[in-house]
């Protein structure tokens, strides 16, 4: 793909493109002409019969042939401009390597010549090559896919690449366009260093000019060198990890329309956050500006990258990554099933990285980093006011430790402790800064009636800058079993009001909270300890299950009996029932519709799913629960089964994922048409709105609460 | 049926192929059925009697539509393309520099009628022409065309390409030549 107009190193790109084009015109023509007229387009000496154009790309025009001596089907590469009486022994002795060249990862080139194909006189290069009947890495790289499985593929294309340069053939144009994989998964390297062929359409070949013959690839994967006409094998490894590197990121580590090599550096991306260090490391290394600085060879980097595989697999890492949309690859449809982007999955080895949830769980690093909110836990603990009681405990031992033996209930403050270090993390939002956001909070009680179990509870929140928030609130602890002791009181924070509930237990704190502002509003859950150490970002599934009701049941009634039936077990599952007559919910607004089909998708939402709706609707407040059987496929959702109340629901459902945690569900039947909009992967929440399809206008709205069943 | 004469089927190619190819493919047409549809459109003309036919560009156009519309039957690519809903950042990045695909994607977020219709006055037919070939209203033909234009120029100036933003002079130009 080349960038119309652009003049580099002397020769302007737009004769190529223009020649390409001009031929792939003229061969589109010659075979509807063959075509109508029942003729066939073939080759001087009748070897080769042109059957269907497959795309064109920036530097030739593939073709879908027949070999006629050997009968079998071959695709071909056309390059225009060059006649055989210009062709340079180098060049032939270049491809002849080429021919010789047998690896897994690279296409099978059988032959090549100078030709001309009748009817319509179009000459030109071509290479005969092995037809492969996959897709491209674009279209693979268009769906979302674990992180493992993108560097495998690569390390096998790389692999190819290996291969090549141990036989001191460069390729010169490594971009996913150019990888294929065929029907097994595995991906095959094409058109390998044929880019030599890429001459200047106007001008002679002339092997000797090294300017003439470097000025070949795609700009946006070109290392600095090649950028200035000096490529070798450490330009490959660098097209390779940009490659590599856009498809773990969605976007390059450099501006692409910059072509000053001298700006072709590596600069910080946030969305690095989200990948595993010793990946992006590597990846760096390997695009060195200095060619000298990258790894020795290819192959190195390939170890390398394999290495970090094993050891990361072993690590608990649930990132995926976005997908790179190819949608429509235009120029070069060179697969024959064009519209199909679903090549087969990676066959060897399967990644356990994709754990789920995937989405939320992984990112609150990256998302923190943004909203500038996450306060390093090296940071010193802030010097406490003089005339609140120090802690007078030594620290304990950091990390998790084992679940506390249940203590005997005390008011006294030894038993409960005097001061709470902890995070929160939000799980649900109406407002998509507040969602993930951890925060970071001191919680110091001072006893005022211990017969009573009351003190006065500080409660400290770290702001960007060091800015703190407090409020003081009385606070009645009571004994919770399993647990230590509980305790609920409302804080005012910078504007919001938070719920709290928090559960001591032992040396730890847990809980979780709900807070409004004047139209926000946001669940999150808390955990922590005596110790800076003991903060813990809190994450939903390893909650316990009083603290997981707070968030996932709407209103305090639903809340409550939620927790009550959690009991004393420490095992036990939070369930939750409708939400509350008077539940409030304010959705969140939504300003793009984002139509990304987020990865992982699919399988979560392909389950059952119970629905609780409260109605709100005059003096209508009835309950009603569903359950809805849901298959997903590219974030579409069908109703397989639905249940209302216990009894099968007659409804036909449709729906989407709309991107950006928020999906739709239109459901008809009985008369009525019901719209679902639900926000959140998990917790869920949303609105319903029913109307009776014979348009009689009377319409029924209220809250709904979802869960999914495992 | 007897073959027609090899210079009227090379007169007629030369003539038409590249505006078949084109308007196939800015319907989002993949490559390889694109060829078949214009094979098909131009055995169709064949077929037909010279002297029923008037202007044969607007005629060849309007068997286009008709074969873009049964191809779209037989796979439903038209669903395909609404329900996915492409986002704004459908391309990666390194083809976001070329014109032609900026436009292709572009056209591909339009209504099938409407981007029919502003591909067929790209391909120069007059309105009445346009809807004869489209049997609609010249009323709605407008209407559509109206509709087009002003789509275009929202999606153009997208936020994705503020710095180098498309006009529709440039949609057009790229419809034209880049194809």
């Amino acid at each position: 793909m080349v960038y119309r107009g652009e003049t580099v190193a002397g020769v302007t790109l737009l004769d190529r493109q223009e020649a390409v084009r001009d031929l792939e015109s003229r061969l589109r023509r010659a075979l509807l002409i063959a075509r109508l007229g029942g003729e066939r387009l073939i080759s001087r000496g009748g070897r080769l019969e042109i059957l269907r154009s497959l795309g064109y790309g920036a530097s030739g025009v593939v073709c879908e042939a027949l070999d006629r001596k050997l009968g079998r089907k071959v695709a071909l590469k056309l390059y225009p401009g060059i006649a055989q009486d210009r062709l340079a022994a180098a060049v032939r002795t270049e491809a002849q390597m080429l021919a010789a060249l047998k690896h897994r990862n690279i296409v099978v080139v059988h032959d090549f010549d100078a030709e001309e194909f009748r009817p319509g006189e179009i000459r030109c290069f071509l290479v005969v090559m092995e037809l492969l009947s996959g897709t491209t890495l674009r279209h693979w790289m268009a769906e979302p896919r674990p992180i493992g499985d993108i560097v495998e593929v690569f390390c096998r294309a790389g692999d190819g690449l290996a291969a090549a340069h141990a036989r001191e053939i460069v390729h010169r144009d490594f971009k996913p366009e150019n990888v294929m994989l065929d029907d097994d998964g595995e991906p095959r390297l094409v058109d390998f260093g044929l880019a030599l062929l890429d001459v200047p359409a106007t001008g002679q070949l002339d092997s000797s000019d090294p300017e003439q013959r470097a000025i070949v690839g795609t700009l946006a994967y070109m290392a600095p060198e090649a950028l200035r006409g000096r490529a070798d094998a450490r330009s490959d490894q660098f097209s390779f990890a940009a490659a590599l590197w856009e498809a773990l990121h969605g976007d390059f580590p450099y501006r692409i329309d910059d072509l000053d090599p001298n700006h072709r550096v590596v600069s910080a991306t946030s969305r690095s956050e989200k990948l595993p260090p010793a990946l992006v490391d590597c990846l760096r290394h390997a695009l060195a500006p200095d060619p000298l600085r990258r790894f020795p060879k290819i192959a190195d980097l390939i170890a390398h990258l394999r290495q970090l595989q094993g050891e990361l697999r072993a690590a608990s890492s649930s990132a995926s990554v976005p997908a790179i949309p190819a949608a429509i690859n235009l120029m070069s449809d060179t697969n024959p099933s064009a519209a199909t982007t679903s090549a087969p999955a990676v066959p060897r080895r399967s990644w356990a990285w994709l754990a789920f949830p995937a989405f939320g769980a992984a990112s609150v690093a990256g998302v923190l980093v943004m909203t500038g909110f996450w306060d390093s836990e090296e940071e010193p603990d802030l010097a406490v006011a003089a005339d609140e009681p120090e802690d007078a405990a030594p620290p304990e031992a950091p990390s998790t430790p084992p679940p506390a033996p249940v203590a005997a209930f005390s008011c006294l403050a030894s038993t409960v402790g005097q001061k709470w270090l902890f995070h929160t993390s939000s799980q649900w939002a109406n407002e998509r800064m507040l969602l993930d956001k951890v925060g970071r909070y001191d919680l110091l009680l001072s006893p005022t009636d211990q017969k009573n179990c009351r003190f006065s509870a500080m409660l400290r929140k770290y702001g960007p800058n060091d800015r703190l928030s407090t409020d003081k609130q009385d606070l009645t602890i009571e004994a919770l079993p399993p647990f230590t002791a509980g305790a609920t009181q409302e804080f005012t924070l910078d504007g919001y009001i938070y719920d709290f509930f928090f559960i001591f237990d032992g040396n730890q704190i847990r809980g979780d909270f709900r807070a409004r502002g004047v139209s926000d509003q946001f669940f999150g859950l808390l955990q922590g300890g005596r110790t800076e150490s003991d903060r813990k970002t809190p994450k939903l599934d390893d909650q316990p299950c009083a603290a997981q009701c707070g968030v996932r049941c709407l209103g305090a009634k639903a809340i409550a009996r939620c927790r009550e039936q959690c009991g004393a077990d420490r095992t036990a599952r939070p369930v939750c029932e409708a939400p509350d007559d008077d539940a409030k919910l304010t959705l969140p607004s939504w300003s793009t519709n984002s139509a990304d089909c987020p990865a992982g998708t699919d399988p979560w939402f392909d389950a059952t799913w119970v629905v609780h709706a409260r109605t709100r609707r005059g003096e209508d407040r009835s309950a009603h629960r569903y359950e809805l059987r849901l298959d997903a496929e590219t974030c579409h959702l069908e109703l397989a089964d639905a249940q209302k109340d216990g009894a099968p629901w007659p409804v036909v459902g449709r729906g989407k994922i709309t991107g950006d945690r928020r999906w739709e569900l239109e459901l008809r039947g009985e008369g009525f048409q019901h719209t679902w909009i639900l926000a959140g992967w998990d917790p869920v929440f949303g609105t319903f709105k029913t109307t009776p399809t014979d348009g009689t206008g009377e319409l029924t709205r209220g809250v709904l609460a979802a869960y999914r069943q495992p | 049926m007897t073959k027609p004469d090899a210079s009227i089927i090379t007169a007629l190619v030369n003539e038409h192929a590249d505006a078949l190819n084109r308007f196939f493919r800015s319907s989002g047409v993949p490559y390889a059925d694109a060829q078949d549809l214009a094979q098909a459109t131009l055995e169709t003309l064949l077929g037909k009697d010279p002297a029923t036919i008037g202007k044969p560009r607007p005629f060849l156009m309007g068997i286009a539509r008709k074969k873009l519309l049964q191809f779209r039957t037989r796979t439903r690519t038209s669903e395909e393309f609404r329900s996915s809903q492409m986002p704004h950042n459908v391309t990666s990045p390194s083809q976001r520099l070329d014109r032609r695909l900026r436009v292709q994607i572009l056209f591909q977020r339009l209504d099938e009628e409407e981007r029919t219709a502003f591909l067929l006055r790209c391909e120069g037919l007059a309105l009445e022409e346009i809807a004869e070939q489209m049997d609609l209203s010249l009323a709605t033909v407008k209407r559509r065309l109206a509709e087009a234009r002003r789509h275009i120029e929202e999606l153009a100036r997208e936020a994705e390409e503020r710095d180098n933003p498309l006009s529709l002079d440039d949609v057009e130009d790229s419809y034209r030549r880049d194809n």
